[in-house]
């Protein structure tokens, strides 16, 4: 008896660190890129997630798309599947600057390849790469043209988005950068929308009473734009120059009759795509090929002259 | 005897079971042989903390290899516009750098003789038009001369400036406007723009072309060095 339970420990013994070093050890990915993003109402997220996916099936992989809403813990968990359903890389769109870099090392560690796409993350070494619009270059671009639709001289309001976004202080900081050099033009309000529509037609619409003087409205996003273009157009008044900034079909579309002033387009599409050629490359040469981890894309202005070039934050060839 | 083989059975089976339990603890894990790499290539910036800090950056390296870059580096700007005409691709290839080889934006780094035909001070970003050598009395170019800089061409056509190791978009973004303050403090400080009219200068600069949407007759230089001829 005692015998038994000896030579059934010792196997016990001997069996469990072999069984666990099997498990952590080499094993079979498959043939899945997860593809995981922070919304799906949100056109500028969808259209994201649509050019990955589609470029990874081009590519011959499976895809599986998730979002995590901008939670940092929905985050983990979508990577615990990823990691579960042994997938052969992750493409994602992060929902926390500094919460997320724990979240891919996980993913790291378990040798699954994780490509960034739009938001940075701070933190090297833990993606194979990094494709991100480059926010500041774009918000000076909107800010140039902004400020020489303007004559250089006025008065105007800034619209910022989410807080938590890092992106909404990237192109504020990039915004005041060129507008802070006019002295002839004054910001008369600066308030948050959220990135939403309707506060951003609410904001506008209480700011447009108190200061009737302003003419100029630049927006940290488009859905912000269009809700302050909505609420420009029912106080009656069509002087006030509107910049947005994404580049999304529907302020394409106001741009191309004339309401939006224009926008700046992020390569949004490109960013995606690449990330998955990268992880592509990465899984066929051990390499992503690139000097750089993080490489930035650069945005484009758009105006009623070239708004009919792009749709689905792409440039139609 | 017996009983002592049992007990030496069952201290090895309680230091097996007690090697398995530390092995459960750990994770295996590849050494990242590139962490030496990675540090040493931080280590030939200025950072402080994990903050990039700009001006130190820019102090320690204007004098040293940005000025020397553009002197060694640039090309006879009559040369580079004749390629342009010429033949686009070739003339990327041949004076033009990319970031990445199949990026639409090429920089050039160029350096030239003029005539300053006017001053136009009527917008911020205040431009000389110039007459390039040999003169025919009409615009070939203009500089930029502030007191607003437009772009960010001078740290995006230095191939030793790498984003990643400068850190995020906006300690970036600082690096480009520290390097545009330096050409408003110092190269351009020394200029006299109203009575640079009707003057020959010497210039060292950079301008970029978007390859797909090219206007050879705006090409606007940012300036590093100028200097009055006459």
């Amino acid at each position: 008896m005692l015998k038994k339970a000896m030579v059934l420990a010792l196997l016990l013994a001997v069996l469990l660190p072999v069984t666990l070093l099997w498990a952590g050890g080499e094993k079979e990915s498959s043939n899945l890129f997860v593809i995981i993003t922070p919304d799906k109402d949100n056109t500028f997220f969808t259209a994201e997630a649509n050019a990955a996916k589609v470029k990874a099936e081009s590519l011959g992989y499976e895809t599986l798309l998730m979002v995590h809403g901008d939670s940092p813990q929905k985050e983990s968990e979508l990577i615990d599947l990823a990691i579960s359903k042994k997938a052969a890389a992750i493409i994602i769109d992060i929902a926390n600057a500094d919460a997320s870099p724990a979240n891919l090392q996980k993913a790291k560690d378990a040798g699954i390849p994780v490509a960034c796409m739009d938001r940075e993350v701070n933190t090297a070494g833990i993606a194979i790469s990094q494709t991100i619009s480059n926010n500041f270059q774009g918000a000076k671009l909107g800010a140039e043209k902004f400020v020489e639709l303007m004559g250089e001289k006025g008065n105007y309001v800034e619209l910022v988005g989410k807080e938590s976004d890092t992106n909404a202080g990237v192109r504020s900081k990039g915004f005041h950068n060129i507008i802070d050099q006019y002295p002839d033009i004054k910001m008369v309000a600066r308030q948050t929308a959220n990135w939403s529509q309707t506060e951003g037609y609410s904001v506008i619409e209480s700011v447009l009473q108190a200061h009737p003087e302003v003419n100029g409205i630049i927006c940290g996003n488009d859905t912000m734009a269009l809700g302050a273009q909505a609420a420009i157009e029912s106080a009656g008044r069509s002087d006030i120059i509107v910049m947005g900034f994404d580049g999304n079909d529907n302020v394409l579309d106001s741009i191309m009759q004339g309401k939006i002033d224009g926008t700046v387009m992020q390569p949004n599409a490109l960013n995606a795509e690449m990330a998955v050629e990268l992880a592509d490359k990465y899984i066929k040469t051990g390499s992503t090929g690139k000097s750089e981890e993080k490489i930035l894309n650069n945005c484009f202005l758009i105006t009623p002259e070239n708004a009919n070039q792009w749709r689905g934050f792409t440039k139609i060839k | 005897m017996r009983k002592g083989q049992t007990r030496i059975g069952w201290l090895v089976i309680t230091l097996l079971l007690i090697f398995a339990l530390v092995l459960t603890a750990c994770t295996i894990r590849k050494i990242d042989d590139n962490a030496d790499k990675k540090s040493d290539m931080y280590a030939t910036w200025e950072k402080t903390g994990t903050g990039f800090d700009s001006v130190k950056y820019v102090d320690a390296n204007w004098e040293s290899k940005i000025i020397p870059a553009f002197i060694n580096d640039s090309t006879e700007i009559s040369l580079v516009l004749k390629g342009l005409t010429a033949d686009l691709n070739s003339a990327i290839k041949k004076f033009g750098y990319r970031k990445e080889e199949d990026s639409v934006e090429t920089f050039f780094k160029v350096k030239g003789l003029g005539r300053v035909l006017t001053y136009n001070d009527s917008s911020r970003i205040g431009l000389l038009e110039i007459d390039l050598e040999p003169a025919d009395g009409t615009v070939d170019v203009f500089i930029q001369v502030g007191p607003v800089l437009k772009r960010t061409e001078i740290r995006d056509s230095l191939s030793f400036i790498k984003f990643t190791d400068v850190g995020n978009q906006l300690q970036f973004a600082s690096l480009s406007d520290e390097l545009n303050k330096r050409v408003l403090d110092y190269t351009l400080k020394e200029i006299n723009l109203p009575g640079a009219v009707g003057k020959t200068i010497e210039f060292y600069g950079v301008f970029s072309i978007d390859s797909e949407n090219i206007d050879m007759e705006k090409i606007i230089i940012t300036p590093v060095i100028v200097k009055n001829v006459n």
